[in-house]
């Protein structure tokens, strides 16, 4: 049983530590507005280069399910969500807050959110060695297709115009291109500057797009939030609670588990069309929207579940499914793991050690969030105009000591005004962070492919897996031009965090 | 209407993306295109290149064609002020951490932004600067042994 062989790999006290420490970060990134688990993570990778890559990616990893639990606080207490998963709970959990219902409803989220959590690390637990068995059959036009459709669907599910968020993601495979080119060692666009010819670093890039944009917008408007004064009790949801949210829960389960797992879809696309089933199947959908459980439990859960299943095609196939995954991609490689069809054979203690650690971690978030809500709302006092410099002094510190060189703090900046400008002119910033981080790959195994085939582009129509993925993208990017499609993108929720 | 064209926000980027793109596609040429079957370092920087340039054309059609029927005459507000002063800040802080010393600089970056965004209360935003300096500096350099520049006595 692998699985033994996992705890037998995180079973350790300076891991759990580690998990711990994560799970901590995490629900305080959740539940802090203005800092989402891209930019935590992006943030406290430098600090991860002293760690063993075990304990660096239990860190890691524990940030991100931490804050899909940490999300909920700031979403149901003051109408605001922590991170972008968290949008539709604010709908009907801070309508339940204003009911004096506040205790179930954050109660309800970490049940859900736990049930969802544990569920979805057994399906990474099954799915993964399957599909890295699959993908061992994939050679590099299966590989580049693949890379083609998770951008595609990420542009295709991203809110707003989608020839924006295809120009967000070209723009990302041009910054891609920076630096010695691998297989001729060409500099290219490094305008002689040093810390370029290894690339653009995913670090000061991330933390500039999510973290510096973030509160340089927050900055040009009110600082000040309200948090709803309510007695939190009694958290423990009562029976009927229960029994409104057992399904919701389970389809939001399941629901946010396979969209976690398709490239480009995630936590918050999950949450989102989540409700909308909710609603749609409930027998009273006048209820939604003025303090309805259901509406609380059902994303919540989902949420969760797509954070889990999103581990999936990073760990068996090496490809980032969403912006949070692309930096942790960097984060594996940084350590030496490098994820994909190989990754359970040749470092099996990373990957059952942190499916280990996930386990653990979801018994510990349910611990840390209910008893310690108090203390949650208590940091959420603290004045933004404290708050904000010491996350822009965070961010200096982490974009400085990747390398110690001050030039990564000057292409920090450089992507915080970008990503004010982007987010000013409404392009999202996901899809440049994921062709940014896939388009090495890309271009790697466009050009393997070319050479394979003698210059026919026909190479990734006439093999079986590649043609089939080249087919769905043709299809989507069709598909995206009828007027029904383009109504149903316009409701959907951003990405960005 | 044409003064309304340029107060798309829409057509700036599109323009603005379309030069960047056609600049891009023409210096990876310079690199070295390759041929199909053998493609060399300029040839996947001109494929994005020629992306970015296809789709901001698009772009630009899109909102020429809705201009002729709908005067649209959105505007994107600006609050200049903060931003350049946090962006100034964090630029000089780049510029002088590694000849002034990570802790003076770090004392003077947060103290003087507590202060600048409350506009009040200089010893709050002192007492503020020198916690968060002790506590990053405990943190980075003492426990986590990150090399932070120290200048200023021997080891700030």
């Amino acid at each position: 049983m692998d699985i033994i062989y996992g705890f037998t790999v995180f079973l350790d006290p300076y891991k759990i530590m580690f998990c711990f420490l994560g799970c901590v970060m995490g629900t305080v990134v959740g539940v802090l507005p203005g800092l989402g688990p891209t930019a935590a993570i992006a943030l406290l990778l430098p600090i991860t280069f002293h760690f063993d890559s075990v304990s660096a990616i239990i860190l890691l990893a524990g940030i991100y399910y931490g804050a899909m639990y940490g999300g909920s606080t700031t979403a149901i207490l003051m109408s605001i969500p922590g991170e972008a998963a968290s949008v539709v709970t604010t709908i009907d959990g801070y309508k339940m807050a204003q009911q004096g219902r506040a205790g179930p409803a954050l109660g309800i989220a970490a049940f859900g959110s736990y049930i969802a959590g544990t569920i979805s690390v057994m399906g990474i637990m099954f799915l993964s060695p399957v599909l890295a068995r699959f993908a061992l059959s994939f050679g590099p036009p299966e590989y580049f297709s693949l890379m083609c459709m998770g951008l595609t669907i990420l542009v295709y599910l991203a809110s707003g115009s989608m020839i924006k968020a295809l120009m967000s993601a070209a723009v990302g495979l041009i910054i891609g291109c920076v630096g010695a080119d691998v297989i001729t060692n060409v500099n290219r666009f490094t305008f002689g500057i040093t810390a370029l010819v290894d690339s653009v670093g995913i670090i000061p890039l991330v933390m500039g797009l999510f973290g510096i944009s973030e509160i340089l917008i927050t900055l040009e408007g009110s600082m000040k939030k309200e948090v709803i004064s309510t007695k939190l009790r009694h958290l423990l949801p009562n029976l009927q609670d229960w029994k409104d949210s057992a399904k919701p829960i389970l389809r939001g389960t399941v629901l946010g588990f396979f969209l976690g797992i398709l490239p480009g879809a995630g936590a918050a696309i999950a949450s989102f069309i989540s409700y909308a089933v909710e609603k749609k199947v409930s027998a009273h959908p006048t209820k939604f929207g003025h303090g309805a459980i259901e509406g609380v439990a059902g994303p919540e859960t989902a949420n969760n579940a797509a954070s889990g299943g999103a581990f999936i095609p990073l760990f068996s196939l090496g490809i980032p499914s969403n912006p949070v995954m692309a930096v942790l991609l960097g984060g594996l490689m940084i350590h030496g793991i490098i994820p994909g069809p190989t990754l359970m054979h040749e470092r099996p203690e990373v990957f059952w050690g942190v499916i280990a650690s996930m386990y653990v971690g979801n018994i510990m978030l349910l611990v840390l969030n209910l008893p310690l809500i108090g203390l949650w709302v208590k940091l959420l006092r603290v004045p933004y105009a404290i708050l904000f410099p010491l996350i822009l002094l965070f961010c200096l510190i982490g974009a400085y000591t990747v390398n110690n060189q001050v030039t990564d703090i000057y292409i920090m900046v450089f992507f915080g005004v970008m990503g004010y400008l982007m987010r000013k002119y409404n392009y999202e910033a996901a899809p440049l962070v994921l062709a940014f981080v896939l388009g090495p790959m890309m271009e790697n195994n466009l050009r393997q492919s070319l050479i394979i085939s003698d210059g026919s582009l026909l190479i990734f129509l006439t093999r079986p897996i590649s043609g089939t993925l080249a087919a769905v993208t043709i299809i989507l990017l069709i598909s995206s031009l009828l007027p029904k499609i383009q109504k149903k993108r316009a409701e959907l929720p951003k990405e960005e965090e | 209407m044409g003064k309304d064209r340029y107060q798309m926000p829409d057509f700036r980027s599109g323009v603005i993306l379309l030069l960047f793109g056609i600049v891009f596609c023409f210096f990876s040429i310079r690199l070295g295109f390759g041929s199909i079957s053998a493609p060399g370092p300029g040839f996947m920087p001109f494929v994005s290149g020629l992306l970015l340039s296809f789709l901001s054309l698009v772009l630009l059609l899109q909102v020429l064609l809705s201009s002729v029927l709908v005067s649209c005459k959105e505007k994107i507000k600006f609050s200049f002020g903060k931003v350049c002063v946090v962006l100034g800040s964090m630029l000089v802080y780049g510029v002088f951490i590694e000849s002034i010393g990570f802790v003076f600089v770090t004392f003077v970056f947060v103290t003087f932004l507590v202060w600048f965004v409350e506009l009040h209360g200089w010893k709050k935003a002192v007492l503020v600067g020198a916690i968060a300096t002790a506590v990053s500096f405990t943190l980075f350099d003492v426990i986590l042994k990150n090399q932070l520049p120290h200048t200023v006595f021997r080891y700030f």
